[in-house]
């Protein structure tokens, strides 16, 4: 049977890909996003060294790894289960063989997989040769950097998928999912490095769920507390899986129950 | 004129029928709020950690910022319907064959379609920004200085709504909508966000004389906090200001038309 | 009089890249008079609604000349939009969200309609459609049999001159089609709007169509009144007879014996033979219980035409 949820991954990487350059304006924007970024920080940096532990270097690498993870967090197929959930065409996914959860979530990450590979990675490592970046280079440091990006995508998967269980219950979903969205990026360190919170702030965000979402992975990155990030990471994907499949199993039940 | 005031009813009607949705009414326009929330909490951490930004402190960037979303905010809420996915679906699902029987012009007739009153909590939040931003900036809200910053907002909202029609212009041909408008939009609006000051010559002359996005932000706040500015973007440029917006919404409506012209030879 | 619309020599090619135009519209021509109820029928890509999208100024004619109401399509689309309506039976003209009663309100002030005159034929049309029990509710949770009825009601308010309807009653149960077509049939005898029909549902042609114009690959292929087209192209007319009882043989002479099952017989006879006759001669020969005359089936002379089995000649033009 787990041949079979690879081979759903490998079809999801196959779709992917098929359409990976389709959307080059989405890359321009990445790139553009991550260019004014780096003006504004290499401004900022202009009369400093180092700030709360961070020196230009460091700081490049976190604009670049964030524009490189963005689309892997929020992906174009965001709220496609959702949608499938309220048109009712989550039926026709119910009565196939196999897990509902994992099916899903192995095609999801197969696709992530290849926006990781074929896309996003483009512009970092554009970036890595032009701003010298702190990219990792032994074998064990780009191992761990590896690592913290699978884990991003998947723990990405499950908490997409659980705000999209939201569909189940309210024909509202995405006001919702906006309500949660804009607070957890900004605690995953999307709009400024964690490292620049204050001290509360910062020691919450580093045990947070959406830590490993893109601040952790920017950490593996720039070779600071590696082993940490990656087991916050572990942690809150296996805590994620229970949390989806508890959310799944009642959603379902209600949906069998209301269906008569 | 006659048709404005048609599309405005229009577009207030359509606004107001989210009030049969309260939920994602509410929730909408707390996620609006909260979006720019967290960007004002940004600039203030960040500024807390560095105290300056290109010798601006962070009640002035707070001034920029705070422009950019009340001008963002008026762009989104009126442009929703040009969203690059639902406006290709609108073209190549012949739903534009509709708008076409209508005896309205079809521009505003897609934009009075669906106006976002969530966009309220973006506006609201942004004026509470800019508010704050002046009052630690020490600006005193003379008549002429409230109008600069009306000014400001409806010029800065007129180039963004300009690059999605523009956007929608390029739809008409290409069958698809295409992300580099979102390029433009999302990403000139952070640009506009920051002193013009950090960027490069090259960013400075594009956003200033090209897409004016910078331009309507920047120049009336260097008015606004009496600074003279970057070079090819001081406050002298100000007069320049509504005759850009204007020529850019110009040109914007142009191409529409011409994308209309297209649909109607080609058959869309 | 001036006709409502007049077509001549109509064309429209659709350019392909690498590859020749495809002809969607082929010389079309034809008149069609104030007042008169038109069906426009043919088969998928036949170019029925290319010809609308021109009649309407949505499309642009490769060749030829349109007047709609006097009008060119393209030329004055905006002045037309006021004196035409178009019906797209997928698509909505209504406001999603609103509740009905307002986008009523907004259909009349987008046709500059003074306020009073909107209301009181709003009222009427409420109330002939009976829309009423649904003014309160937005057009999103209506049927699709309650939304088609509310686009007829916004699309006549504005009392246009011309009326394109696009597959009005497609996907409609059989009542919400009735009231579709008594609406109509209505409208256009009080008014005299003309209409033009684009349909494949001919049963909506037999009910309210005076005249029927079938298009296949472009080009018209018949012109002129549905009884005229089943008189000329239809299949032979069949009597069904239920006998009282089973004799040994059944035979009339004038007609063919077609199918027989139990006691029912079915007879074919040409149209060159009157029904009266027949029947006199099966009344004479033998015990009858009871007797059905079934017409040709419209659907069937035209699916023949289309097959080329039968090619009238325009007999109108």
């Amino acid at each position: 049977m787990p041949t079979a949820y690879l081979r759903l991954l490998a079809a999801g990487f196959r779709q992917q890909s098929r359409s990976a350059y389709a959307n080059l304006g989405g890359l321009v924007t990445n790139v553009f996003f991550g260019v004014v970024r780096s003006a504004v920080f290499l401004a900022l940096y202009r009369q400093r060294r180092a700030v709360a532990g961070l020196d230009v270097t460091a700081v490049l690498t976190y604009v670049w790894v964030v524009q490189a993870l963005f689309s892997v967090v929020y992906p174009t197929w965001q709220w496609e289960f959702a949608r499938r959930v309220r048109s009712g065409d989550l039926a026709v996914d119910l009565v196939r063989p196999g897990d509902l959860w994992l099916a899903t979530g192995a095609f999801d990450l197969g696709r992530n997989l290849s926006q990781l590979l074929l896309r996003s990675s483009l512009p970092l490592l554009g970036a890595a040769l032009l701003l010298h970046l702190r990219l990792p280079t032994t074998p064990p440091g780009i191992a761990a950097l590896l690592l913290a990006f699978g884990l991003a995508a998947v723990l990405s998967f499950e908490f997409r998928f659980l705000q999209e269980c939201t569909a189940f219950r309210t024909p509202d979903y995405r006001g919702f999912g906006r309500l949660l969205l804009f607070p957890a990026y900004f605690l995953a360190g999307f709009v400024i490095p964690v490292d620049f919170f204050p001290p509360e702030l910062q020691a919450v965000a580093r045990v947070s769920p959406v830590y490993g979402l893109l601040a952790g992975p920017v950490h593996v990155a720039q070779g600071m507390h590696v082993l940490a990030s990656l087991a916050v990471q572990v942690g809150w994907v296996l805590v994620g899986a229970v949390g989806c499949r508890l959310v799944l199993a009642r959603s379902l039940r209600r949906v069998v129950y209301a269906g008569g | 004129m006659d048709d404005l005031r048609l599309a405005v009813r229009l577009g207030r009607a359509s606004a107001a029928a989210y009030t049969a949705r309260p939920v994602l009414l509410l929730t909408g326009l707390v996620g609006a709020a909260l979006a720019v929330g967290i960007e004002v909490l940004g600039v203030v951490l960040l500024l807390g950690q560095f105290g300056r930004l290109g010798g601006w402190d962070v009640h002035e960037v707070a001034l920029l910022l705070g422009l950019v979303e009340c001008g963002l905010s008026f762009a989104v809420a009126a442009g929703y319907s040009l969203e690059t996915s639902t406006f290709a679906a609108l073209v190549t699902g012949g739903e534009f064959d509709a708008v076409l029987t209508r005896p309205l012009s079809p521009l505003l007739w897609v934009l009075s379609r669906d106006v976002q009153p969530r966009e309220l909590g973006r506006l609201a939040v942004g004026a509470a920004t800019v508010v704050w931003g002046a009052h630690g900036a020490g600006v005193r809200w003379t008549p002429a200085h409230v109008g600069l910053a009306v000014l400001s907002v409806g010029c800065c909202a007129t180039v963004l709504l300009a690059i999605h029609i523009l956007g929608a212009a390029v739809t008409f041909r290409t069958g698809q909508g295409t992300e580099f408008v979102n390029a433009f939009i999302f990403g000139g609006a952070t640009l506009a966000s920051y002193p013009l000051q950090v960027f490069d010559l090259s960013l400075r002359v594009v956003f200033t004389y090209l897409v004016p996005v910078a331009l309507t932000v920047y120049v009336p706040a260097l008015v606004l906090l009496d600074r003279p500015g970057a070079p090819w973007a001081g406050r002298s440029l100000l007069p320049l200001v509504p005759v850009a917006a204007a020529g850019v919404l110009g040109a914007a409506v142009f191409a529409w038309r011409g994308g209309v012209n297209h649909y109607q030879r080609s058959g869309g | 009089m001036r006709p409502a619309v007049e077509v001549r020599g109509l064309r429209r090619e659709f350019r392909q890249r690498g590859r020749p135009p495809v002809v969607g519209v082929d010389g079309l021509d034809f008149d069609i008079a104030p007042g008169e109820f038109v069906g426009y029928a043919g088969p998928n890509g036949a170019g029925k609604s290319t010809t609308v999208k021109m009649l309407a100024g949505i499309l642009l004619p490769t060749a030829g000349r349109v007047l709609v109401d006097g009008l060119v399509p393209w030329r004055d689309r905006r002045r037309l939009t006021l004196r035409m309506s178009v019906v797209f039976g997928q698509r909505s003209g209504l406001w999603w969200e609103l509740p009905l009663r307002e986008s009523f309100e907004l259909v009349g002030r987008l046709y500059r309609l003074p306020a009073g005159d909107a209301a009181t034929r709003l009222a009427e049309l409420v109330d002939g459609l009976g829309l009423g029990p649904l003014l309160d509710r937005p057009v999103r949770v209506l049927s699709l049999g309650q939304r088609m009825r509310a686009e007829l009601a916004a699309a006549v308010l504005p009392r246009p001159a011309v009326l394109f309807l696009d597959e009005p009653t497609i996907g409609l149960d059989v009542e919400a089609k009735a009231v579709v077509r008594e609406f109509l049939r209505r409208r256009n005898a009080a008014e005299g709007t003309t209409v033009l029909l684009t349909t494949h549902d001919l049963d909506d042609i037999t009910a309210l169509c005076s005249r029927l114009m079938v298009i296949d690959t472009g080009r018209l292929v018949y012109d002129g009144t549905v009884e005229a087209l089943r008189a000329a192209y239809g299949t032979e007319r069949v009597l069904v007879v239920d006998l009282a009882d089973t004799p040994a043989a059944f035979a009339v002479p004038g007609a063919t014996l077609t199918r027989a099952e139990g006691r029912r017989r079915w007879l074919s006879f040409p149209r060159t033979v009157s029904a009266a006759a027949v029947i006199e001669r099966v009344l004479a020969a033998y015990d009858i219980a009871d007797l059905t005359l079934e017409e040709p089936d419209l659907e069937d002379v035209i699916r023949r035409i289309y097959r080329g089995e039968a090619r009238p000649e325009r007999n109108r033009s």
